[in-house]
C-alpha cells in the first residue's frame, strides 16, 4: 500500500526525513511514533503529495504523490489532518459530504450513493446528531468525529490519521479506534501518527519509531514495543509489561528523579 | 439553518422579473411596464402589433437594453464577489480587491484622455474596450505578483492587489492632472452608469459573465474545500494553487467585463455575497445562483433609483446610489447583524 526509499524531505534547507525506508502492506494497521518534531507529520504530508520530497521514492496505493493529480491520490488515501478548525459555518453534514469530492466529477451532484456513504459513516462515527449543527459551533472532539468521518466517507483503501484523536474525550478515543479496527478488518489499511504510546500499542499491529528524521524501531508491536527501544527513542526510563486486562504491551514512563530509588 | 435554500432561491428568482418590469416602466416617454410586456408580446409575435414604432423602439433598445445590461453587471459583480471571498478567504474582499477596478478605470481614463470617449462603433465604442485591457493587465500584474511559488496565500494575493491597485491609481491621478478638462469624465466614468449604453455592451459583457457564474458554479466544490485550508483540501482531491488562479481569472475577467460597460459600481460584489451567505449558508453552489439573482435585482432596483430619485428627470450615477445605500447597510450587517446563518441554534 505504501512504500517508502531513502525518503528526504523537509521544509527550506534542513530536512527533517533523513532517510527513511518503510513499507506498509494491504491491510496492515500502522501506527507511528516519536517525540515532536521527529517527522511524523511530515510523512504524513509526503505521503498525501501535500510536501514535495527532496530525494527518494515514494508510492502510495501504486501512485507517485508527486506525480499523480490530488483527486486521484483523495481516491486511494483519505486522511484525518491534525488541525480541523474549520472557519466557516458548514453543517457537520455538508463537512463530512466534502469527503465524497474526489469521487464526483465537476459537473456531478452527490446521489444516493454519496448520501448513504456519508450516513454510514456518520453511523459510525456517532455523528449523525451532529449532521444539522454548525462546525463552528461544535467541540474540538466533535469536530474531529466529523472530520473522521469525512475521511470515512471518502472510502479509500488507506486510512492517513495525524493525530486524529487528540481532542477526544477517552471514551471517545476508544469508540474511534474500535471503529478503525472495524474498518481495517474490513480491508481498509490504516497509518496514525499517534502520541499516545498506550492506545498505539492496544491497536497497532505494527509499529514504527521516528526519531529525528530516521526510523529508530519498525516491526509487530510485541517485538518493538519494549523498554529498551521507548527509552532509547524519548530519553526517559519507562516500564514495559503486558497488561493483565488487555493482553497487550503497556508502557509507564518513571520520573527521571526516583530511578532506582526505593 | 432556518431557511431552506432551495425556496429562497426560488423566492429570489421570483422577484427578478418584477424589479426588471417596474425598472423598465422608468422613462419620461411615459410609457410603463405594461408597454413592455405588450412590446414584448408583439415581438414574439403573440398580439398584433399596434404600438408606435418609435415608442418599441424605446422600450426594446433602450429601456430593456438598460435593465438587462444593470442586471448582468449587478449578477456578474456579485458572483465576482463571491468568488473573491472564497479564495482569498476574507469576507471583506469584493471584486475590485485585486485591483482590477483600477486597471480598468486607467485604461478608460487613457481612452478618455486620447478624445476615445464619444467614438463609438457598432454602439459599443472604445472605452469599454480600452477599460477591459486596463483590467486584464491588472490582472496580469497582480497574477506575476502573486504566482512565485504556490500561486499565493489569500494574503499575497491581497498585498499584490494593493500594490497593482495603488500603482494604477496614481496613474489615473496623473493622467487627471495632465488634461483638467478630462477630470470630470473620468470621475463621472468612474462612478459608474447605465447611461446611454446599449444592446452592444450587453453583448460585449455577456459572455464573460456568463462563462465566470458557470465556471464559479462548477468550481463551487473546490471553493468549499479551499476553506479548509491548502493541505486539507489537497487531501480531498483538490489542487488549491491551480484552483484558485483559475478562479481568480474568472472572477477577475468577469469583473472586468463588467466595469467596462459600466463604470467602478462598488458595494454590490461586497455586501451581496455577505448578505446570502448569512441567509444560504457557506456553500458556494448555492451561493453562486443565489448572489446572481440577488446582484441582478439590486443593481436594476438601483438604477431605478438611480434614474428616479431626483426631480426633473436628472439622473444620479447608479454607483453612488449602491454606495449610499450600500456603505450603511454594511454598517449594518458588521455591527449589529447575526454572525452566522443559525445563530438562534444552541
Amino acid at each position: 500500500m505504501i512504500s517508502v526509499r531513502d525518503l528526504w524531505a523537509g521544509y527550506g534547507r534542513e530536512p527533517v526525513l533523513r532517510g527513511v525506508d518503510l513499507r506498509v502492506e494491504h491491510g496492515g494497521f500502522l501506527g507511528i511514533l516519536g517525540p515532536n518534531a521527529c517527522g511524523k507529520s511530515t510523512l504524513l504530508r509526503v505521503l498525501t503529495g501535500v510536501l514535495r520530497p527532496q530525494r527518494g521514492e515514494v508510492r502510495v496505493g501504486g501512485l507517485d504523490p508527486r506525480e499523480a493529480a490530488p483527486r486521484d491520490l483523495a481516491r486511494v488515501a483519505a486522511t484525518v489532518p491534525q488541525s480541523t478548525w474549520i472557519p466557516f459555518p458548514f453543517t457537520g453534514f455538508e463537512v463530512v459530504m466534502m469527503g465524497r469530492h474526489p469521487r464526483l466529477g465537476r459537473f456531478g451532484r452527490p446521489g444516493p450513493q454519496d448520501r448513504d456513504a456519508v450516513r454510514r459513516a456518520m453511523a459510525g462515527t456517532d455523528t449523525l446528531g451532529l449532521a444539522e449543527r454548525l462546525i463552528t459551533q461544535v467541540s474540538g472532539g466533535e469536530r474531529q468525529r466529523l472530520v473522521l468521518a469525512r475521511a470515512l466517507a471518502q472510502e479509500a483503501p488507506l486510512l492517513l490519521l495525524d493525530e486524529a484523536t487528540a481532542a477526544m474525550d477517552v471514551h471517545r478515543r476508544i469508540d474511534a479506534f474500535d471503529l478503525l479496527d472495524r474498518v481495517n478488518a474490513q480491508g481498509t489499511t490504516v497509518c496514525a501518527v499517534m502520541h499516545d504510546l498506550n492506545l498505539a500499542a492496544l491497536y497497532c499491529r505494527r509499529l514504527v519509531f521516528l526519531k529525528e528524521g530516521r526510523i529508530r524501531a519498525e516491526g509487530p508491536t510485541e517485538r518493538v514495543f519494549r523498554k529498551e527501544i521507548l527509552e532509547a527513542v524519548y530519553e526517559t526510563p519507562a516500564e514495559v509489561s503486558v497488561h493483565p486486562a488487555t493482553g497487550r504491551p503497556h508502557a509507564v514512563f518513571l520520573p527521571r528523579a526516583r530511578r532506582g530509588g526505593n | 439553518m432556518t431557511a431552506r435554500p432551495g425556496r429562497v432561491i426560488l423566492g429570489i428568482a421570483l422577484v427578478l422579473p418584477l424589479v426588471f418590469l417596474w425598472a423598465a416602466g422608468i422613462g419620461s416617454s411615459g410609457l410603463g411596464s405594461a408597454d413592455l410586456l405588450r412590446a414584448l408580446a408583439e415581438a414574439a409575435g403573440l398580439v398584433p402589433p399596434v404600438l408606435d414604432p418609435v415608442d418599441r423602439t424605446i422600450l426594446l433598445t433602450v429601456r430593456l437594453s438598460r435593465v438587462c445590461l444593470a442586471g448582468l453587471v449587478g449578477g456578474g459583480l456579485a458572483v465576482a464577489g463571491v468568488v473573491f471571498q472564497g479564495i482569498l478567504l476574507n469576507p471583506l474582499a469584493d471584486p475590485y480587491t485585486v485591483g482590477v477596478s483600477s486597471g480598468a478605470a486607467l485604461g478608460a481614463s487613457i481612452a478618455i484622455l486620447a478624445g476615445l470617449g464619444g467614438y463609438t462603433a457598432w454602439g459599443l465604442g472604445l472605452l469599454p474596450v480600452f477599460a477591459f485591457v486596463g483590467a486584464l493587465a491588472a490582472l496580469g500584474a497582480v497574477h506575476l505578483l502573486a504566482s512565485d511559488r504556490d500561486f499565493g496565500s489569500g494574503n499575497t494575493l491581497i498585498l499584490a492587489g494593493i500594490v497593482v491597485s495603488t500603482t494604477l491609481s496614481a496613474g489615473i491621478s496623473l493622467l487627471k492632472s495632465l488634461n483638467e478638462d478630462s477630470v470630470s469624465s473620468i470621475v463621472f466614468w468612474i462612478l459608474g452608469s447605465f447611461n446611454g449604453r446599449s444592446w452592444a455592451h450587453v453583448a460585449f459583457s455577456a459572455p464573460y459573465v456568463f462563462a465566470g457564474v458557470v465556471w464559479a458554479w462548477c468550481l463551487g466544490r473546490d471553493l468549499d474545500l479551499l476553506a479548509l485550508g491548502d493541505e486539507s483540501a489537497r487531501q480531498l482531491g483538490v489542487d488549491a494553487a491551480r484552483a484558485r488562479r483559475w478562479l481568480l481569472v474568472a472572477a477577475s475577467v468577469m469583473t472586468g467585463a463588467c466595469v467596462a460597460v459600466s463604470g467602478v459600481i462598488g458595494f454590490v460584489g461586497l455586501v451581496v455575497p455577505h448578505l446570502l451567505r448569512m441567509v444560504l449558508g457557506p456553500g458556494h453552489r448555492r451561493l453562486v445562483v443565489g448572489s446572481f439573482l440577488t446582484g441582478a435585482s439590486l443593481l436594476v432596483l438601483a438604477d431605478g433609483l438611480a434614474r428616479t430619485v431626483l426631480p426633473g428627470g436628472e439622473e444620479l450615477p447608479v454607483g453612488v446610489v449602491t454606495a449610499l445605500v450600500g456603505g450603511p447597510f454594511f454598517c449594518w450587517l458588521l455591527r449589529w447583524s447575526p454572525r452566522s446563518r443559525g445563530a438562534g441554534s444552541p
